[in-house]
């Protein structure tokens, strides 16, 4: 019986060798299988990175999971700006869902500041409702916020952002200042706390005033975002329903969408999931060429070896022995290659994620796959050579200058 | 005589090579007994069947027709892994050019017949070094072929034949390749380990050759004309 676990460590030996004996042509082989397992991993990495990233943007947002969002229009675009939602809307659904806690309808508009000779544009001025603190986890740090009265009474009060403080008003405290928003004037009551940039949006470089004074200096009647929190996180689907029955019977057609944070996350996570594994795919593509590599290099290696097989079969090799041989020298190849490809796509990946902020995440899932397929690639690269190896004819191969 | 005193018997072997709708006969049935201990010299012009027939009883081929007895199995029948099989084990090649492996050195090309009989690393050093011995190389054991000289490279190709002690030791033309001198040095070789024991066919067109072996089959365009004894010139 053959001691075939001895054998086949002696074949890997025996694969070793052969490959060192030509460094720089096995070298550049496994460098196909390295750029594609590299390519892989480094892409799904920033992939999986890229979803952490924005999901931990989006629940620093709002309330968490009894928050949900609600816009005119049914579909994202166009929509948005031709369906309605009015105040009077979400003073109904504050008065009549009892599992709605808090509404905070807001509306945002392009916000031209001026303070003494000192002047700012603020591209995303917001009105907001008095619950936005609470709604946005955003506090203030210094006077305070405005309040429902000063909302209802369309007062002209201002709670501005850290950034607004430093350049508008060169970093003095601005509270009880006046300052003028599209040339009306306006009282500072408040500065927030810093809070950075969340997808994008620099909230230090916000200015806030209530809502229904937005709707006048902006000379409109629209609501084009409402933040809406459920009494609990049980009641948010309940909320959700209460919200959708109430605003149908008053528009008499369902003209807007309702999104849970937990909706939006699912959504974002399945379209970045998409992203991932597509680039991964086209990847591949790069992990496929390695092995056309391998194959090519393989084949043309036999055609070099034919007198060594012949000789090897005269001594008693029998085609399964050539067969494996060749095999192995194959799978050597792209295992040797995916192990660096590994290391390479791993490091490299730190280093991007490190230099853009995000944790870095290395999912086991793309290593091991990577490392499995690599060794398919081997395999499957090296079958047709081997086979080709193992059935040459010993008078033929012997006789082969 | 006893039967188990033949290492070889060959009845009626033929050999038709085909060359697209031509078939080109190589050997035309040939019979023949080989006894063990037997120094046999198998000569003719080229392209008389010589190197086929070896190929046939190397089982390196296989035969159209026609039976060969080794060691009293019929090996005409065998399928290509009971060939590799009895290459491994009774036959022992020596070829004109060598055919050693370039990338290994002295002892594991010596030891590689070894290797496909699935013995331990440790025993097959052994068994190559005691080889390496008999044909006074054992200093060279860790130098590759590209190292040595010809006489040296078939000195390691006939150990290489040796290590798995083969009931027939074949040799293709195995000075073919050397100088007198050195010709004469691996000849004294085949005689030294004949008169140990081995069973050799030595397969030249050289008439000088034919001198160091004990009995001269002649091959004509695939069949035997003459089966002689010879005046063995001993050195």
């Amino acid at each position: 019986m053959r001691e075939l676990l001895t054998n086949t460590i002696e074949s890997f030996y025996l694969a070793i060798e052969t490959l060192m004996s030509n460094k720089m042509r096995s070298f550049l082989t496994m460098l196909g299988v390295v750029i594609g397992v590299f390519a892989v991993i480094t892409l799904v990495a920033i992939g999986e990175g890229a979803k952490t990233y924005v999901y931990e943007q989006i629940s620093k947002f709002g309330t968490g999971s009894r928050y949900m969002e609600l816009h005119p229009g049914k579909e994202q675009g166009p929509s948005m700006m031709t369906e309605k939602l009015t105040y009077r809307d979400t003073e109904a659904i504050e008065k009549y869902c009892p599992s709605v806690a808090a509404v905070d309808p807001r509306t945002m508009g392009g916000f031209e500041l001026k303070y003494g000779k000192n002047k700012m544009t603020i591209q995303f001025g917001m009105g907001v409702s008095y619950r936005y603190p609470e709604m946005f986890t955003h506090g203030v740090v210094m006077g305070r916020f405005y309040t429902k009265s000063e909302q209802d009474s369309r007062k002209k009060v201002a709670v501005i952002g850290q950034k607004v403080v430093e350049k508008l008003f060169s970093g003095f405290n601005p509270v009880g200042e006046k300052m003028k928003i599209n040339g009306k004037s306006f009282l500072v009551v408040g500065v927030f706390e810093k809070k950075g940039y969340t997808m994008g949006f620099d909230y230090d470089e916000i200015v806030a005033i209530p809502v229904t004074t937005a709707q006048k200096l902006l000379d409109t009647n629209r609501i084009m975002e409402v933040g809406i929190s459920a009494k609990t996180d049980d009641l948010l689907y309940r909320a959700k329903e209460e919200v959708k029955q109430l605003l149908i019977k008053r528009h008499k057609k369902e003209d807007f969408r309702l999104d849970t944070m937990e909706e939006s996350l699912s959504m974002i996570n399945n379209i970045l999931g998409f992203l991932t594994l597509a680039i991964g795919g086209i990847a591949s593509i790069s992990l496929l060429v390695g092995g056309i590599g391998i194959m090519n290099i393989m084949l043309v290696s036999v055609n070099e070896r034919i007198r060594e097989i012949g000789i090897r079969k005269s001594v008693g090799a029998t085609r399964r022995d050539i067969f494996i041989q060749f095999l192995i020298e194959s799978v050597v190849i792209s295992m040797v290659g995916g192990t660096a490809g590994i290391f390479l796509g791993v490091a490299t990946s730190m280093a991007i994620m490190k230099a853009l902020g995000i944790t870095p995440i290395i999912s086991l899932w793309s290593a091991n796959l990577a490392y499995f397929v690599s060794i398919m690639v081997g395999i499957v690269s090296g079958v047709y050579p081997a086979t080709r190896a193992a059935t040459l004819d010993p008078v033929e191969a012997l006789r082969y200058e | 005589m006893n039967a188990n005193d033949l290492t070889l018997k060959v009845v009626d072997l033929v050999k038709t090579y085909k060359l697209g709708p031509i078939e080109v006969p190589a050997v035309c049935g040939v019979s023949c007994e080989v006894k063990r201990g037997e120094f046999v010299a198998i000569t003719g012009p080229s392209g008389c069947g010589k190197s086929t027939f070896m190929h046939l009883i190397g089982c390196l081929d296989k035969p159209t027709s026609g039976q060969i007895y080794l060691d009293g199995d019929n090996v005409a029948g065998f399928d290509d892994n009971q060939l590799a099989a009895i290459r491994n084990k009774k036959i022992g090649f020596v070829f004109q050019s060598f055919n050693l492996l370039p990338r290994l050195n002295a002892e594991k090309n010596v030891s590689l017949p070894l290797y496909y009989a699935d013995i331990r690393a440790e025993e097959r050093d052994r068994r190559a070094h005691a080889g390496l011995d008999q044909v006074g190389l054992e200093k060279r054991a860790h130098h590759k072929p590209a190292e040595m000289s010809g006489g040296e490279r078939q000195r390691i190709a006939i150990a290489r034949a040796l290590i798995n002690d083969p009931a027939i030791m074949l040799a293709d033309e195995p000075t073919g390749n050397l100088d007198s001198k050195t010709s004469v040095d691996i000849m004294r070789i085949f005689q030294d380990i004949n008169k140990k024991g081995a069973t050799i066919i030595v397969v030249t067109h050289e008439p000088d050759i034919v001198r160091y072996a004990k009995r001269v089959i002649k091959l004509k365009d695939g069949h035997i004309i003459g089966d002689e004894p010879v005046e063995q010139v001993t050195i």
